[in-house]
Formats: structure tokens, C-alpha cells, sequence
């Protein structure tokens, strides 16, 4: 007799999984990364090639230890190890990159039992307390003070803080589009981070909803600032190119299981993200406030998303 | 598993197989040596069969069309698709596990019409329920019970209620005249006051003249789904939890319209059910077969041969159910049967949500599928019903076709909704005890 196999439907089933997706956001991040790398040399591609491999090390030693199923093939870690590099700048010792992988993966996606169920983006939570840890390594002008570039080694978000926003002036956009600024390894690229965030909201892989409206709100609210007070503030086109703005957009703020689902929903923790970037960068005693904005955010999005459609009969 | 495309919002978009006018009629199958008549039947009726106290005995001879009374007790019958003998009444478990009656039927060439056939007119509701529902179509809504309102709409619907099949649109196009005589009759059973015609744009042309309107259903997958198309009429979308019959809608399909044409016109073929036969190498044939015929034999005339491992689905892809036994038959709503080697179909994974949002902007009834898919996962099923929208699902299985997670969302859905219609069972009995 026959054996005929059993299963339930949908027997079509759309060809996309995690490592797909996983690997998508690779390649739209290299985009980003791959010019950040020639920008800074070899020891930009030494912390990328760390903080991957010790990424997907540490969810290969979590996963052996409770006695998981083994995770890493899914390239989940990969992307956070990824990710991590993008933010870090160039020069970090061996140390913070090994701690840093271990806040993001163990303390921000594994022990809340993997991919889904992780309140707030790893990268974002890794990336917080290692800044409220050693605000020194990760400060971009001490980090860079023994680097020689062709261009101005001076964080641009910290001078404009400090020193006044004529500063700003000294930055072209294409400057700033073609990552001649001191930031994080893959963040000083505005091209690159434009041309993977474009690509991944075309894939339907992150949500236009969230992105836009963060860039909308940090634009918004930076414009506010400037025309309260010009010599203060610098405008929104500096704000939207510098720091992690448009990097937070497009990897942080979308992280899949720490944002909204809902439309609607998507473009008020957008908007709120991007809001309290500006907000933390001009009043706050951060430099930069994207990786607590959308830390914040995530803390809101789950009531946030009771905005919601009401079903169908309900 | 079908690739998405560059653009991650037109993969969401599936829309219903179109008759191809270029291809040829259905294949007409003929009859098989023996023919399996299947019904439902609760505990109490499975127990009168295994003690071989039923009203039908083996040796029997069944008029096309015959009402076959089963027990003394009740009033179930199985309507006869044949004119022959009958070679065994037994018990056989269907998909799922369902209890089924299982009359055999060994065919004789000529074929008899039974006589009681031809005065469907005298029936009241709940027979003419029962009768109706075991021609071939797949979707009959008509009230069950006599205490329900009266019908004031009567739906015709020429839409199909998945992909890969094109059994309503067949009568839609070639077997208009059998409809107007079908709904002619059907107008007389339920006594509604209006008839609409629900077709897909491209057979607007066929629906004009067959009612009082025509009302123009969208080509993409689900939108033929008969309470997004009682939301469209109503002009509110009706209670998850009330049938659509409480609020005087009633839905025929199409191909049910042709059957009770043939009825009234006292044609032969009034069984035969019109579905599609997709082979393992991914042809598509249309055949007319008789309701009850073995799926074996259907496969034998295109010389199919079954392996170990492979899938046998009865219905489409996606709410298809998939069948453990070559033998099992046509039954009146089987509107396609699949055939796959298995390549293609993906299994599932065991990751759990990972909340891309996918599942819910796809889903047509906007039911918050990430999170009720957490509840169902925990067995919260209560809760699933009243925060979660369980009550509001379609069971169209696009969520699940689109999971990155590759959970069988459908699957639990199902299965939270059985488990609260038995918790209510229970609750039901308690009282009464």
C-alpha cells in the first residue's frame, strides 16, 4: 500500500525564510559597510570580522549550553554582529567589540528565548550600555584623536554641540553622503545606508511606515530647533546626515520583533524615534540620541500597537 | 513554494486561476467498478453502523438519486449518484479522523433517475438543506433550521474558494441555461426575494440576465469569500460569530445552480462534479466525473502513479485538506485534487514569531494574526477568541502561505476554533445536566 504523506494547508507557500532575510539585510547593510571599510582601513574590517565571528560564537555557545537546537545558520547573529561593527567606530579595543556581542546577542535577543521575542533591538540594547559603560572608547573624537585622514576627524554632532552651529557649515552634504566624517565604521556613509534602506523597503523587508516617519520626525523637529534658535542648532539636512540618523532608520528603529506591526502605529514610533533623537542630541547630555530614542521607542511599541484596524466582524 | 517576486508588496498579491478558454472541455471520466458514497454521522449513528442495524442492506438496488435512509432513529440520508446494487454499508475514517458512513455501490450501465428527485418543491427548508448540499458545489449557505429568518438575498456565486480551480466559472461560462432553471428553482425553495450574482470581472457578461444584479467580485484570492462579499452587499461586515443565513444572505455556488437546472430540465448528470486534476508534472486537466468515484481510478485514466511519500490534496492549495488513502472519493465540494512528488512544499520551521508583520497586513479580515498566533501557540484560546479576533477568521491560509517563520498559523487557528466549539459543547451539556 501506498504511503501517502500528511500535512495541512496552505500547500503554496511563499519561497522566503529567516536566513533569506537574514542575508538580505546583510547585503543592503553592506552597502553601507563596504565604503565605511576603505574610508578606515584595516582595522575597521578587523572589528567587523570580530564582532561578526564573536556574534555568532557567543549564540553557538548559548545555544550548546540550555541545549538548543543550534540557531546560527539563520545568520540572525551575523546580522547583529554586523550591525554592531556599523556603529562602532573604527578603532575599538578587541574588548568592547567581545562585550558588546555578548549584550547584544545574550542579554538582547537569546535570553528572551531567540529571534521574536526580544522587547528591544539587540543592537540598540548592546550599543546603550556600552556607551554608558565606556563613554571614552566610544566617544568619536577620542577614538580617532591618533588617526590621519584626508578629512576634518572631528565628530560633527559634538563640535555643533559644543561649539555652535555655524560649525555645521564646515560639512558639505556631499561630504557627508560620500562618509567623509568621523562616525561609526558602516553610519558615515549616507549613500550606501540610503541606497540598503531603499532596497530593503522595496523587498517589503523593513517598513517604509517606520523609516520615513523617523526621518520625518528627526527633520521636523531639527527645523523647530534651528528656528528657535539658528545659532544654537543646526538645521534638519546636518541632522539627517550625520550620527546613526540615517542608520537608525533603516536598521535599528525596523527591527522586526521589537516595533509595531500596524500601519499606523509604525508612523507614531517612527515619528517618535525621530523626534527624540533631535531632542537627546540638542538638550540632552548624549551627543547622539538615535540608540536611546529607539530604545525608548521599542519600550512604547507594544501599546503602541493596540492602534490597530478593527477586525473583520468584530 | 511559490518565489517572491523583486517587490516585496506585489508578493502579496495571489489572485484566482481564469478558465482558459484555449483549453479543452473537461475529460469526462467513466464510471468505476465501485462507487463510495460518504456522509458524516455522530457517534450514535457510527455505533448502529458497526452493529449492522441500518435501514440500507448490502444487495440493495439504488436508483440515481435515491434518497438512502440510513436509521430507523433520524432522518439522515445519503442521495444514491448511481443506479446499481449496493455492495456494503461500513464505516471509514476520513481526513482529520472524521467518522464517515461509507456506502459502496457496485454501477450498472443503464442508468434510472429516481422519481423523487423531481419534487424538491414540497421540501421543507431543513430537507431541502440536506438535499441541496449533496450536489456537486462547494459552497451552499442556505438556513438550516426553520427558525431562522427568511432569506431575503440569494447569492449566486461564480467565484471559486481557492486557487488552482475553476469548477464555478466552467458552469458560469458553459452551462448558463442549466443556471437560469436552477435558480428559477432555487428561487422557489427559498423563497428570496432577490437574486445577485457574484462573478470575477471576467465573466461579467455571463452573470447579466441570471438575477436581479450582478455584483463584481475582485480577481485577487480571497476576495470571493462569501463574508467579504455579504460586507460588500450589507454595507457592514457582519458578527464573526453569526451565521450569514441569520441576516437573510444565502450563497449558492454556481456550479450547485447547474445541478438543480438539470433537476428541473430531468437531465442526466446531475452528479457529475466538474474539478480540476493537477498532476505531479503540473498540468492542470478538467474533468467531469461522477461524485463518489475513487480517486485511484481518476488518476489511473491519466496513468499517475502514486510513490511512497508523495501528497494527495483534495481542494487547493491553500485550504486544501491532504488525504491518507488513494481510495477515498469525490465528494460533492472536492473542486480540485493535487498530486505532488513533495518538492515543492515546504514544510514547517520551528522558530516561532519573529513579528515581521507580514501575516497581518495580508490578512483580509485585519486580524492581528502576530499576536493571536502567540496565544494559540500558549493554548490561550479563550483569550485568543476575545481580544484576538479568532472568531474573524476566513481560514483563506494567505497568512500562513506568507509566514516567514514558516509557522502552520492555519493549522492552529483551526484548531483553537474546534477546541472552544467543544469547550462551549461542554458548557452546553453541564447545564442541561
Amino acid at each position: 500500500m501506498t504511503k501517502l504523506r500528511i500535512a495541512h494547508a496552505p500547500f503554496y507557500r511563499s519561497a522566503c525564510t529567516i536566513p533569506q532575510r537574514s542575508l538580505w539585510i546583510i547585503g543592503a547593510a553592506l552597502l553601507a559597510l563596504v565604503p565605511g571599510i576603505m574610508i578606515y582601513g584595516m582595522p575597521a574590517l578587523a572589528v567587523t570580522a570580530f564582532s561578526v565571528s564573536t556574534a555568532m560564537a557567543w549564540e553557538f555557545l548559548f545555544c550548546y549550553i540550555i541545549g538548543r537546537r543550534n540557531t546560527v545558520s539563520d545568520y540572525n547573529s551575523a546580522l547583529i554582529g554586523l550591525l554592531l561593527a556599523m556603529v562602532l567606530p573604527a578603532t575599538s579595543p578587541w574588548w568592547v567589540v567581545l562585550t558588546g556581542t555578548f549584550l547584544c546577542v545574550i542579554l538582547g535577543k537569546m535570553i528572551y528565548g531567540g529571534m521574536g521575542g526580544n522587547p528591544f533591538c539587540p543592537v540598540a540594547l548592546g550599543m546603550a550600555v556600552l556607551l554608558v559603560s565606556w563613554p571614552d572608547y566610544l566617544d568619536f573624537d577620542m577614538a580617532y584623536r591618533n588617526m590621519v585622514a584626508d578629512f576634518d576627524l572631528m565628530a560633527p554632532l559634538a563640535l555643533v554641540k559644543y561649539f555652535g552651529s555655524d560649525l555645521a557649515g564646515n560639512y558639505a552634504v556631499s561630504d557627508l553622503l560620500m562618509g567623509r566624517q568621523a562616525g561609526g565604521i558602516g553610519t558615515v556613509c549616507g549613500i550606501g545606508l540610503l541606497a540598503g534602506g531603499i532596497l530593503l523597503m522595496a523587498r517589503g523587508i523593513i517598513q517604509w511606515a517606520i523609516s520615513l516617519s523617523f526621518l520625518v520626525g528627526v527633520a521636523v523637529t531639527a527645523f523647530l530647533f534651528q528656528l528657535a534658535s539658528p545659532g544654537d542648532y543646526a538645521g534638519p539636512m546636518f541632522h539627517l546626515l550625520t550620527g546613526y540618523t540615517l542608520f537608525g532608520a533603516f536598521f535599528l528603529a525596523t527591527e522586526d520583533s521589537s516595533s509595531p506591526v500596524n500601519t499606523l502605529a509604525m508612523v507614531v514610533y517612527g515619528l517618535g524615534g525621530g523626534v527624540l533623537t533631535v531632542l537627546i542630541r540638542n538638550r540632552g547630555v548624549y551627543v547622539d540620541g538615535v540608540i536611546f530614542a529607539v530604545l525608548i521607542m521599542n519600550l512604547a511599541s507594544p501599546l503602541l500597537d493596540r492602534i490597530r484596524p478593527k477586525a473583520l466582524g468584530a | 513554494m511559490i518565489n517572491n517576486l523583486f517587490f516585496g508588496s506585489s508578493a502579496l498579491r495571489l489572485n484566482y486561476t481564469k478558465l482558459d478558454e484555449s483549453q479543452p472541455g473537461p475529460v469526462t471520466i467513466p464510471l468505476p467498478e465501485k462507487v463510495s458514497l460518504l456522509a458524516g454521522c455522530t457517534p450514535v449513528q457510527a455505533g448502529l453502523v458497526a452493529k449492522k442495524k441500518t435501514l440500507l442492506k448490502k444487495g440493495a438496488q439504488v436508483r440515481t438519486g435515491q434518497r438512502l435512509r440510513m436509521f430507523e432513529q433520524d432522518d439522515l440520508f445519503i442521495l444514491s449518484t448511481v443506479t446499481g446494487t449496493v455492495t456494503g454499508v461500513g464505516l471509514y475514517t476520513g481526513p482529520l479522523g472524521r467518522k464517515l458512513v461509507r456506502v459502496t455501490v457496485a454501477p450498472l450501465e443503464e442508468e434510472v433517475l429516481d422519481d423523487s428527485l423531481f419534487e424538491p418543491g414540497n421540501l421543507d427548508r431543513e430537507t431541502s438543506h440536506k438535499f441541496i448540499s449533496q450536489l456537486p458545489g462547494r459552497l451552499r449557505l442556505l438556513p438550516v433550521r426553520g427558525d431562522l429568518p427568511p432569506i431575503n438575498e440569494l447569492v449566486i456565486c461564480g467565484g471559486e474558494k481557492d486557487l488552482s480551480v475553476i469548477s464555478n466559472q466552467y458552469a458560469m461560462k458553459h452551462e448558463r441555461e442549466l443556471m437560469v432553471s436552477g435558480i428559477d428553482l432555487l428561487k422557489k425553495l427559498s423563497r428570496a426575494a432577490k437574486v445577485t450574482v457574484a462573478v470575477p470581472g471576467s465573466l461579467d457578461a455571463c452573470g447579466k440576465g441570471l438575477g436581479d444584479g450582478v455584483f463584481t467580485v475582485s480577481e485577487q484570492y480571497p476576495s470571493a469569500s462569501p463574508r467579504l462579499i455579504a460586507k460588500k452587499i450589507l454595507g457592514r461586515a457582519v458578527p464573526a460569530a453569526t451565521p450569514l443565513t441569520r441576516e437573510g444572505l444565502a450563497f449558492v455556488s454556481a456550479e450547485t445552480a447547474a445541478a438543480l437546472g438539470r433537476i428541473s430540465r430531468k437531465e442526466q448528470g446531475i452528479f457529475d462534479k466538474t474539478l480540476s486534476v493537477v498532476l505531479k508534472s503540473g498540468t492542470t486537466i478538467l474533468v467531469k466525473v461522477r461524485i463518489g468515484t475513487p480517486i485511484r481510478h481518476i488518476l489511473s485514466i491519466f496513468n499517475e502513479k502514486l510513490t511512497d511519500g508523495d501528497y494527495l490534496i483534495a481542494g487547493g492549495p491553500l485550504t486544501g485538506v491532504a488525504i491518507h488513502d488513494p481510495d477515498y472519493t469525490v465528494s460533492p465540494y472536492m473542486d480540485a485534487i493535487l498530486v505532488s512528488a513533495g518538492e515543492d512544499i515546504l514544510g514547517n520551521s520551528d522558530y516561532g514569531c519573529i513579528n515581521c508583520g507580514k501575516c497581518l497586513r495580508v490578512c483580509p479580515a485585519s486580524i492581528p494574526v502576530n499576536l493571536l498566533v502567540r496565544h494559540l501557540t500558549r493554548r490561550n484560546y479563550v483569550q485568543a477568541s476575545d481580544h484576538f479576533n479568532l472568531d474573524s477568521c476566513l481560514e483563506c491560509g494567505l497568512c500562513t502561505y506568507i509566514c516567514v517563520s514558516k509557522i502552520p498559523i492555519l493549522q492552529r487557528i483551526k484548531l483553537g476554533k474546534m477546541k472552544l466549539r467543544a469547550m462551549k459543547q461542554e458548557l452546553i451539556e453541564e447545564g442541561a445536566a
